[in-house]
This record gives C-alpha cells, structure tokens and sequence, in this order.
C-alpha cells in the first residue's frame, strides 16, 4: 500500500520541473519553433517554390542601402549614446552617495521615467523639439528613459563601498577626484559594465519612442535604424527580407550580449 | 499617510469617472448637441407651368410645408467621423416653385428626398453635428 | 525629470486656455474608451497570467536539480535581452499558425511568455530563504503549497515590483497591437495616441494625460517598493 502511494506522488524535484513547464512550453511555441522556421525562411528564396538561396538573400539584404544606413545608425546610437548615459549616471550617483544631499526623494524620482508610457512623452518631445532637425531629440529621450535604472542600479553599488578605505586615501592626500576614479570606480567595476551592457541592450530597444517622436514608417536617414528596417518589411509581409535581417539582428545583439555576459563573469572572479 | 490617503481618493475618482464617461458620454455629447427635429417631404401632385409653353402640366414633386419655405434649408445626413457613423446638418439651396395650397414644390433637380430639418433649439450652421430626436 | 509631467499638464490647457481638447476627447471620441478599456484589460490579464506562470517557473529554475537548467536560464537571458523586432517575427508565425492573429488572445498570449518575468523572479529567489521551504516541505508535499505559503508570502515587494514593471510595460506596447492586430476596437491606448491625427479635435494631449494616470497613481503608491525591488 504505502509503497504502492510512493510510486503515484512525484518527487518533489520532478515536482519543480513541472513548475518550469508552462512557460517553457510557451516559450518553445512562441518564441523557439518559430525561431527556426525563421532560419528556414530566410535560406529559400520564396514560399512557393522553396528552393535554396541563401547566399542571395543575405547579399540581397546586406546591399541593400537602407539597411546599411539602418545597421550605422544603430551603431551610432551604441556608441554615442551608450558612454554618454554610462557616464553621467555614474557621475549623478557619486554625487547622491557621497554629496551631502537627502538623496531618498532623488532617488526615488529616478524611476518615474522608467514606468511612464513613453507615448505621452514622445508627444510632449515631438512639441519641445519640432525644429530639430537632427537625431539629438532622441538621444535625449533615450537617456531620459534610462539613465533611472542605471542611477539606482549604481548608487546601491557606491553605497555599499567601504567608507573606511577612503578615510585611509584621504589621509595620504588624495583629491576626491582621484580616490573615485582609483578607488570607487574599480572596485564596482562588474556594475557599472552590467550598466552598460543593459543599455547597449536598451538601445535596440529605443525604437518605440523614436516611432512615436518622429509619428511615421519613414524617418529622416538620421533615424532610421535596423528596427525601422524590420518594422517596415513586416508591414510589407516580406518573409524573406525580414527572416535575413531578423537572423543578422540576433546575431549581433547576441554576440554583444554573449560578450558582455562573458566580461561580467571574468569581473565576478 | 495623509497623501496616501489622498492618492486613494483621486484613484477611485479617476476610475469612477472613466466608467461614468465610458457609458454616458455618448448621452452627454447629444445632450450638448442641437436637438432638432426631421421632417420627410413627400411626393405630391403639382400643377406647374411649364417653360415654354403656358400649359399647366401635373408633376409629382416633393413638397415642403409652406412656412419652411420662407427659411434656409437644411438636410440631415450622415456622415463618417471618428470611426462612426454621424449625423450633420448641411444647408442646401432650393429652387422652389408657385405655393399650391399649403405646399411649396421643390423644382431643383440636385434634391433625392433627403430629410429636412423642421425644427432645432438653437440656430443651426452649415456642417453642424446634430441630435435628431425622431430619427426613424 | 518632473518638468516632463508639468509641461504634460500645461500643454493640455491649448487654443487659449480652453477646455475644447477634453470635451472633444471625452464626449465626441468613444473610439477612445474602448481603446482604454483594452488597453487596462490587456496590462491586467498579461500582468496576472504572466505572474502566475513566471513564479512557478523561477522557482523551479532555482530549486530543480536538473540538467541543462543552466542552459534554460541562459536562453531566457539572451531572450530577455532580445530586441523587441527580433522576437516579434517569431511571435507572428506562431500566432499565424494558431490562427491568433486579430484576436485579443494573440497579444495576450506571447507577452505572458516573455523572458522579463522570470529572469527578474530568478533573481530575486537566488536569496530565498532555503530553510523555510525545508520546513514547509515537512508539511506539505504540495509545490502549490510551498508556492503560494512560503515563496509568495517571503517575496511580496519584488512580485509588486515585478508587476508593477510588466503593467507599465504593457500599457505602453506599441509594435504588438500594430503589427497582429487589424481590427481598430482591439486596439490600444498607444495605437490611439500614434494616430490621433485621424481623429476630430486636440484629443493628442489630453489622451496622453488619460494614458499616464493609471501609471502614475501605481508609481506614486509603490515607489518604495519598486526601488527596493531593483536594488535586490
């Protein structure tokens, strides 16, 4: 009997496999499967006649101009903005931490920009900046959105440094300056590269603001990025264009996010 | 504490009055609207002169109630707006022939029938939305 | 930052100082209340489900012992950190082939799925109290159980916050009811806001001031909660 009861009841480890399952499931049906029919639609050259063309359709694609522009924006966008928001999240939380200032209220109001629905806010830009004519708008409405995350994401960090090493630097004459940038910033250095890497990865994500602020599939050059690319041949139903660019844009956001993760491990040790 | 509390109240109006609006408004923008009334004009029988000769020839035409006659016209029709259908009053200019009895005979060629407006609270434009209360 | 808010507040009060764009919005739009309505059903339905299967599923990411667990999580990483276009397509063969597209289901059904719930719960069960759950286990042999007891009970702050993060997200998706969606009264708040042209009137500023509240007021009641809840 009682043996007969242990083989009905799971282990309690099977147990927690099965807490994994639904949203494992959901994920191979919505995310996983369709992964690879992309894979799939992206080697032929059309859905009726099925024959192979990889190479064509990945040339097709890579020559294609705007796609160019797109890919170059989008770079831009890493490497102007991105250094830009890291550093001047890092030098607002120095001064939370270690200003004399009550920093609670502060802090809290960074994070405001983060639950707010970027669609009011992309309207009130569109008001604010209707005779720029260049991507600087954006920009800002990119650092506005997530310089929050990254303050917060800091201060903890700064916060929990021993305060007993400076007194120490201190002692020996060390400007602020200096004790910060030898002190401070090496010691949360696995933080602030997980800050940057989060928006590196925000910044492919910054294409819903820049819809909404520029209203249109069509922007300027200046803005139009690889998410404008998709977006506009997913209207168009184009699988195989879209197949190519969705593959390359997985390659390169995942070889970033397979490097940045890589780093962080090797700060961890 | 205090602005907790507050917070709680403002959320409870917030959402009270989005149901509120969420089925009344529709009631609210025709209460706000110009109430009028429509009126169909029907066919009658008309004795006209006809253009050359001095004959009098009998003639379906529709008629129209003659103290109208003495205003601006006004159809009611509707017309798309914000995704629904609407109803708009559009003025429009009638040839009107000799007042035969209480009638006047419209003569122009351009008018189908559409419904007239008989009545309204306050004086109507051209292109105005409207509320017909005896619509149908 | 809070000059954005104010000057949403000041722009609203246009065509000299008039109430004109709030009446045009609030009686001559009812397009508008459906959106709205969809777009708080949708943020409330995605936020309830998403919890409920990414609870469970951080939970047996943390507790399991299994092989290739590392592997999962590390899926759902590289997922979370996906851009949103990269994933739509996906998504959109899926429900292509459910036969979901223009229907409510399928925008609620991917977004319950997406990798943020659960590798934010993840994260926060890393400092789970493991003897608790021992204990409990002495109890019960039901995970549903120790869930509901232990874990749920022990995480309170980081579910609020983890909610509070996937509403605001939700209530601010643009790209899922555009692209999967053609019916316009299926449609949300933002889609609203992106094509107030189209509509009859100002209703640009004051439909914005409408889509910020329900945000807002969520803000301004857990923002503690909420900064504790990245700070774990």
């Amino acid at each position: 009997m009682n043996k007969k009861r242990g083989k009905m009841r799971l282990s309690w480890n099977r147990k927690c496999c099965i807490c994994m399952l639904p949203a494992i499931m959901g994920t191979l049906i919505f995310s996983l499967i369709p992964f690879f029919r992309v894979l799939y639609y992206s080697m032929i050259n059309n859905q009726f006649e099925k024959s192979f063309a990889l190479i064509s359709n990945y040339r097709r694609v890579l020559e294609n101009e705007y796609f160019r522009i797109a890919f170059k924006n989008s770079i831009m966008l890493i490497l102007i903005c991105v250094p830009i928001l890291v550093v001047l999240a890092i030098v607002i939380s120095l001064i939370l931490v270690f200003g004399k200032m009550k920093q609670k209220g502060i802090q809290i109001s960074f994070i405001l920009p983060m639950v707010i629905p970027t669609a009011s806010i992309a309207v009130i830009w569109r008001q604010f900046f209707s005779d720029i004519e260049n991507i600087f708008p954006v920009y800002l409405l990119f650092i506005w959105k997530n310089i929050g995350i990254c303050i917060i994401l800091l201060t903890a960090v700064f916060a929990s440094v021993d305060k007993e090493i400076f007194e120490a630097a201190y002692m020996e004459g060390a400007g602020p300056m200096k004790i910060h940038l030898h002190m401070t910033l090496p010691i949360s250095a696995p933080t602030i590269f997980f800050t940057v890497l989060l928006s590196i990865v925000n910044s492919f994500r910054i294409f819903k603001e820049s819809y909404l602020y520029y209203g249109t599939n069509y922007p300027p050059d200046y803005g139009y990025t690889l998410q404008y690319y998709m977006n506009n041949h997913f209207l168009k139903l184009n699988y195989q264009n879209l197949s190519v660019s969705a593959v390359f844009n997985t390659l390169f956001a995942g070889m970033i996010i397979a490097v940045g993760l890589i780093f962080i491990r090797r700060f961890q040790r | 504490m205090r602005v907790k509390k507050s917070l709680l109240f403002f959320t409870l109006i917030f959402w009270f009055s989005m149901i509120f609006l969420t089925f009344f408004s529709r009631s609210l923008h025709n209460y706000m609207l110009n109430q009028v009334e429509i009126y169909q004009p029907k066919m009658r029988m008309f004795s006209l002169k006809g253009n050359d000769t001095e004959e009098e020839v009998k003639q379906k035409c529709y008629a129209i109630p003659s103290w109208m006659g003495e205003h601006d016209l006004y159809v009611a029709e509707t017309r798309e707006k914000n995704g629904e259908e609407r109803i708009f009053a559009r003025s429009i200019q009638v040839e009107l022939g000799k007042k035969e009895g209480l009638f006047y005979p419209i003569m122009s060629k351009d008018y189908f029938g559409e419904p007239l407006i008989l009545r309204s609270d306050s004086v109507l434009s051209d292109g105005e939305e409207i509320y017909v209360k005896n619509w149908r | 930052m809070l000059p954005i808010l104010s000057t949403v507040g000041m722009s609203f009060w246009q065509e000299k100082l008039s109430l004109k764009p709030w009446t045009d919005l609030l009686f001559d739009t009812p397009i508008f209340y459906r959106m709205f309505w969809n777009s708080v059903f949708y943020a409330f339905v995605i936020v309830i489900l998403e919890l409920c299967i990414a609870v469970p599923c951080a939970f047996g990411l943390v507790t399991a012992k299994m092989r290739g667990k590392k592997i999962i999580f590390m899926i759902y990483l590289i997922l979370m950190m996906m851009p949103l276009q990269v994933t739509l397509l996906p998504n959109y063969i899926g429900l292509r082939d459910m036969g979901l597209i223009n229907t409510r289901m399928g925008i609620i059904l991917p977004m319950i799925f997406s990798a943020f719930g659960i590798i934010i719960m993840h994260q926060y069960m890393m400092n789970l109290d493991e003897a608790q759950i021992e204990a409990a286990r002495l109890e019960t042999s039901s995970v549903l159980k120790v869930l509901i007891y232990v874990v749920v009970a022990q995480m309170k702050t980081c579910i609020i916050a983890t909610a509070v993060f996937i509403f605001a997200e939700c209530f601010n998706m643009l790209e899922q009811p555009m692209l999967f969606l053609k019916d316009e009264r299926l449609k949300n708040l933002t889609v609203f806001i992106m094509n107030a042209s189209d509509y009859e009137g100002k209703v640009l500023f004051p439909a914005s001031v409408i889509f910020l509240i329900p945000v807002l007021i969520l803000y301004l009641y857990f923002n503690e909660t909420l900064e504790k809840g990245i700070k774990l």
